[in-house]
């Protein structure tokens, strides 16, 4: 691989992060020495501008940033949809590729992958043009304890990489319908019939959407939990399914309303046979897991 | 076994009246039809039953990976068929979707006949619906109607014509019941005498009713002529780069004559559609079928005249009990397998013997005294008697029988519908390896023939788990190699034990061999994905097909026919000319050493580190494109090499001919210890795939560099575990 200057890391970074600041609308104030004495340089080179106390991109800081922003992205759906290599690892492989990946790679990789327009986490991918679009999002932990209500996860921080990790063995990624019940200073999820309860420090990292679901989701399961005999009609499969894996449990009849039942485990547990629309169709525990249902 | 199946598999095939099957001739036809459905529908069976043809068909969803094509003549008009593969859908973002799909719509043959499998008809129905929504002439074969019926499933089929817009016949492709009516109706839509007016999609989806309305009106606006409009916008919703492409070319895709400046119209188009997608989240392909299966549920609750449906029979709930059973599970798959191999075993004792008695203990001799009678120069009779002829008459006496009946047994479980459940209990220890778990499909069909089975990965998805199938399916011993293992397991390993348990023996010799194999089929993929393939194990889906009793005797006796007259053009192919090749050597002196010997001695030092000898190396080398003649070239360099003479004229060393035993006696000769047989053994399992293999792995990855891998992993394996068990060996025998 090129050997890329430490200057060109911290200058993509601090666009990037000035971008995500600014389509907060909020206003980007350097933290530390080092990081102001970097924003003037790319004031300096017209990527930056100065705006009462804090700094602006400008429309070319803009299309940088979000050229970055693409390579990430369509790296990390690459990831998830062409290699396998495990969800934890491919936000941390990202962060360091996209600062390497040349324009030609990447929409090489984009002609491949179909032209996708949201990567793995639901972010939308900027065009080669630079648009992006934003998602309105608030963080977990700044809700008010009046609003118990449901929450979709539109995205996860992924630094600190170790609390992030525990957030994705928890079951929990963008995606996901969480409804939130406050409890003290610790935040109880509900979500795909697991209640868990998460400290601050966890819950910081979240950001989630309010979404309008059917009540339903109040009795939601996850289709794994099911046991040999039982039966269950699919809500909704989780965000979390994606490209051909989601395409092809659709057109094999998993699909919202249908009726599922169990009808035989393997051997080892796992892979688990179910029945549905007539057929029988074996799954995994990683897909079954992503499958939400109600009991009936 | 009367619950399900086919209880009398004697009955005689119902003989469609007016067909003439064509083979593969298809030129100068008047119609063109094409077959489409769900895998495992019985589209090779009709296509089988109207061809004449052999194209394989088995209980397993994805055994069809490749378009075949072939003809019959019907009511005076010739009809060129096209198998196409089986898919669930026309939409997804893959390759043998597309295929499918830009066949039928593109090239639009007269006739598509949808076969559906009657008994999970509401599932075939996102298929069905979707295809309708791009063909004008169409017919539905319901098919599996003797197993629908079976289990409670009677479908009003008028109700279901009309509600769908063509023709519906009830057929069992299997007993070709009903073909003759599929055929009139055929011909009737090809002819245009039954006009059809198929169903289109309509979508109660607000949000998607809005985005087609929107994009149909520009389409019309743009390209007035275009036809199937709806379809063509559905297929932009959900991002296919083909249609977008096509409608940058109207006339070359559609035909349609557009004005100058068309194309900015339709970027601009495209560009909106991608508007669309984004503010939908790209949620297109959800809403679209679960539309899709609204309908198709209306669809089932019109014309399902319930009875007590049920989707189990209960026998076959029973015996799934039992198959994916905890314990019982795994010790019915070793038992299943040492039973088909000790039934090989047994089977081709005695046809070994009769051909080898014939071959070699009669023909041989007559052959060497008809060539001394027409004075034959030495050289001649040598190269055409004992090189093409020997080895040729080795490979028809000690391979051909338990191939021929390997592979036939192999095929009637297959039928059975075991091999999926094979798969359902293996995947666990595929995804512990990183792998997918149809990977122990394409693994089982290597026990056929590793090329095969290397087609058959397409099955696979992830290109990641497709190249682990690839490059560990060689670890599946193959037809060309099980012969090999039971011969010298049975005259090493059958003979340690008294007589009467030799056959036993040798079975579980042969079954552990094949068992390391699968071991090696889990133990290089992990390996593989920790290294060379890292990734974690992606999705997997397995469609369970319902058991089928299979239809012994056709099966038995077609493959069985198959396979000896594959055998047999092989042996000619391969064998004849590697007898020549194996003369020549042998006799072509250097300064009074022959060639062989040359290279036998140059490749005995490695070879001794193997615990092998320079023969069995040289042999493995002529054995490269075709595994079944490593043992007769084996034999035949240690006759040549060592001066065997099997007529038994000049040493007399040798009383029979024929049996295993002169093999024993020949190999024993050859300075053959148990040792060499266990190590020929591992390195027949762990060696190179044949060149068939190599070429096809090639074609399938279109990577030299994972041909070589594929080439050279198991090769790698092989000689590591044979140098250690040599060593290990030779310190506790104390010698070298
Ligand atoms: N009982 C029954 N079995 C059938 C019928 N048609 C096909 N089969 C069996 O179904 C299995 C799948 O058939 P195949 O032709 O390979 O399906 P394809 O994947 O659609 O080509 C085979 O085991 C066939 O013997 C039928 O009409 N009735
Ligand atoms: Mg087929």
């Amino acid at each position: 691989m090129r050997r890329i200057g430490k200057y060109k890391i911290n200058r993509e970074n601090l666009l990037k992060k000035a971008l995500k600041i600014q389509t907060e609308h909020k206003k980007f104030v350097p933290a530390g020495r080092s990081e102001k004495k970097l924003a003037e340089r790319l004031v300096s080179e017209g990527l930056l501008r100065k705006e009462n106390g804090g700094y602006r991109l400008t429309e070319r800081g803009k299309t940088e940033a979000a050229a970055i922003i693409r390579k990430h992205r369509l790296y990390e759906t690459y990831l998830a949809k062409r290699t396998g290599i495990d969800i934890k690892d491919w936000h941390r492989l990202a962060e360091n590729r996209e600062h390497h990946l040349d324009e030609a790679t990447i929409n090489k990789w984009e002609k491949e992958l179909g032209f996708p327009l949201v990567d793995p986490h639901g972010d939308p991918i900027p065009d080669a043009g630079g648009q992006v679009e934003v998602i309105e999002s608030i963080l977990l932990n700044e809700l008010k304890p009046r609003q118990a209500t449901f929450y979709k996860i539109v995205h996860l921080e992924d630094e600190p990489e170790e609390i992030y990790n525990r957030l994705i063995d928890k079951g929990l990624y963008p995606g996901v319908i969480i409804r939130v019940i406050f409890n003290k200073d610790k935040w109880q999820l509900a979500f795909e019939g697991l209640e868990i309860e998460i400290p601050e420090e966890e819950a910081r990292l979240i950001s989630v959407k309010k979404v309008a679901v059917d009540p339903a989701y109040f009795n939601l399961i996850r289709l794994s939990s099911l046991k040999e005999g039982e039966k269950g009609k699919i809500i909704r499969l989780s965000d979390a399914l994606f490209g051909l894996t989601r395409q092809r449990l659709l057109d094999l009849g998993f699909v919202r309303n249908a009726i599922v039942s169990v009808y035989l485990k393997a051997p080892l547990r796992e892979p688990v046979a179910y029945d549905i629309k007539g057929s029988t169709v074996a799954l995994r525990k990683e897909q079954a897991d992503k499958i939400l249902v109600i009991k009936l | 076994m009367k619950f399900f199946g086919n209880k009398c598999e004697s009955c005689q095939l119902t003989r469609v009246e007016g067909l003439t099957p064509l083979g593969d001739a298809t030129r100068n036809y008047d119609f063109i039809i094409a077959l489409a459905g769900n895998p495992n529908t019985g589209k090779s069976t009709l296509f089988n039953a109207l061809t004449g043809l052999q194209q394989h068909t088995g209980n397993w969803p994805g055994k069809t990976v490749a378009r075949k094509e072939g003809g019959f003549k019907f009511g005076g008009k010739i009809y060129k068929i096209i198998d196409l593969p089986g898919t669930y859908s026309l939409m997804a973002h893959s390759e043998d979707e597309e295929i499918t799909r830009n066949y039928l719509f593109f090239e639009k043959p007269d006739v598509t006949v949808i076969v559906a499998d009657a008994t999970r008809l509401e599932r075939n129905l996102n298929l069905i619906l979707q295809i309708l929504a791009i063909t004008d002439k169409a017919v539905l074969a319901l098919n599996m109607i003797d197993e629908a019926e079976k289990k409670g499933i009677h479908i009003d089929e008028r109700h279901l014509s009309r509600l769908l817009g063509i023709p519906v016949v009830k057929t069992n492709a299997r007993m070709r019941f009903g073909l003759e009516a599929l055929l009139q109706t055929i011909e009737q839509v090809a002819t245009g005498k039954i006009k059809t007016r198929p169903l289109r999609l309509r979508f109660s989806s607000p949000e998607l009713q809005r985005a087609l309305k929107q994009i149909d009106k520009e389409l019309k606006k743009i390209l007035p002529g275009l036809k199937n409009r709806e379809w063509i916008a559905l297929r932009l919703l959900a991002g296919d780069k083909f249609i977008e492409e096509s409608l940058r070319h109207p006339g070359r895709f559609y035909g349609i004559q557009t004005a100058p400046g068309i194309e900015d119209a339709v970027e601009r188009l495209l560009q909106s559609v991608k508007r669309i997608r984004i503010e939908n989240q790209d949620r297109f392909y959800d809403i679209i079928t679960e539309n899709i299966y609204e309908t198709a549920r209306r669809i089932i609750d019109e014309t399902l005249i319930t009875g007590k449906e049920r989707i189990h029979s209960p026998l076959e709930v029973k015996l799934d009990r039992i198959i994916t059973h905890k314990i019982y599970g795994f010790i019915i798959m070793f038992l299943m397998l040492g039973f088909v191999l000790w039934l090989t075993i047994k089977g081709a004792n005695y046809p070994s013997q009769l051909l080898g008695d014939l071959l070699i203990g009669k023909i041989y001799p007559a052959l060497k005294t008809l060539a001394g009678q027409m004075h034959l120069p030495g050289w001649l009779a040598g190269m055409l008697i004992d090189g093409v002829y020997l080895t040729t008459a080795w490979v028809v006496s000690v391979m051909l029988p338990p191939m021929a009946i390997f592979f036939p047994l192999f095929t009637l479980l297959e039928d059975f519908g075991f091999l999926s459940r094979i798969a359902f209990n293996l995947d666990k220890i595929y995804k512990k390896s990183g792998a997918h778990g149809k990977q122990a499909l394409t693994m089982t069909m290597g026990f056929g023939c590793n090329a095969a089975a290397v087609v058959s990965t397409r099955i696979i998805d992830s290109p990641r788990e497709r190249l682990l199938a690839i490059i560990t399916n060689n670890f599946s011993l193959c037809n060309g190699r099980w012969p090999g293992q039971i011969l010298l397991a049975t005259i090493f390993i059958g003979a340690m034990v008294p007589e009467k348990w030799s056959g036993l023996a040798a079975m579980l010799a042969v079954t552990t061999i094949a068992t390391l194999g699968i071991f090696m089929s889990f133990a290089g993929s992990w390996f593989l994905s920790k290294t060379l393939l890292r990734g974690e194990p992606s999705a997997f889906y397995l469609e369970l097909p319902p058991y089928r009793i299979p239809q012994i005797r056709k099966t038995l006796y077609t493959s069985f026919i198959e396979r000896t007259l594959i055998v047999l053009w092989r042996a000619i192919v391969f064998a004849a000319p590697a007898g020549l090749v194996i003369w020549l050597v042998a006799n072509t002196h250097i300064g009074g050493e022959s060639l062989a010997a040359y290279i036998v001695d140059f490749l005995d030092k490695p070879a001794a580190w193997l615990g092998l000898n320079g023969i069995i190396l040289l042999a493995f080398i002529i054995g490269i494109p075709a595994n079944e003649i490593i043992i007769p070239a084996v034999l035949m360099l240690t006759i040549l090499l060592f001066d065997i003479d099997l007529t038994g004229v000049q040493k007399g060393m040798l009383t029979e001919l024929s049996d295993t035993q002169s093999v024993k006696q020949i190999l024993t000769a050859g300075g053959w210890t148990l040792l060499t047989a266990v190590n020929y053994m591992l390195l027949s399992l762990l060696h190179n795939p044949c060149s068939t293999t190599i070429y096809t792995i090639y074609k399938e990855t279109k990577s030299i560099k994972w041909t070589a891998i594929a080439t050279f992993f198991p090769l790698l394996i092989g000689i590591i575990i044979l140098f250690l068990i040599t060593v290990i060996y030779s310190l506790t025998a104390g010698a070298v």
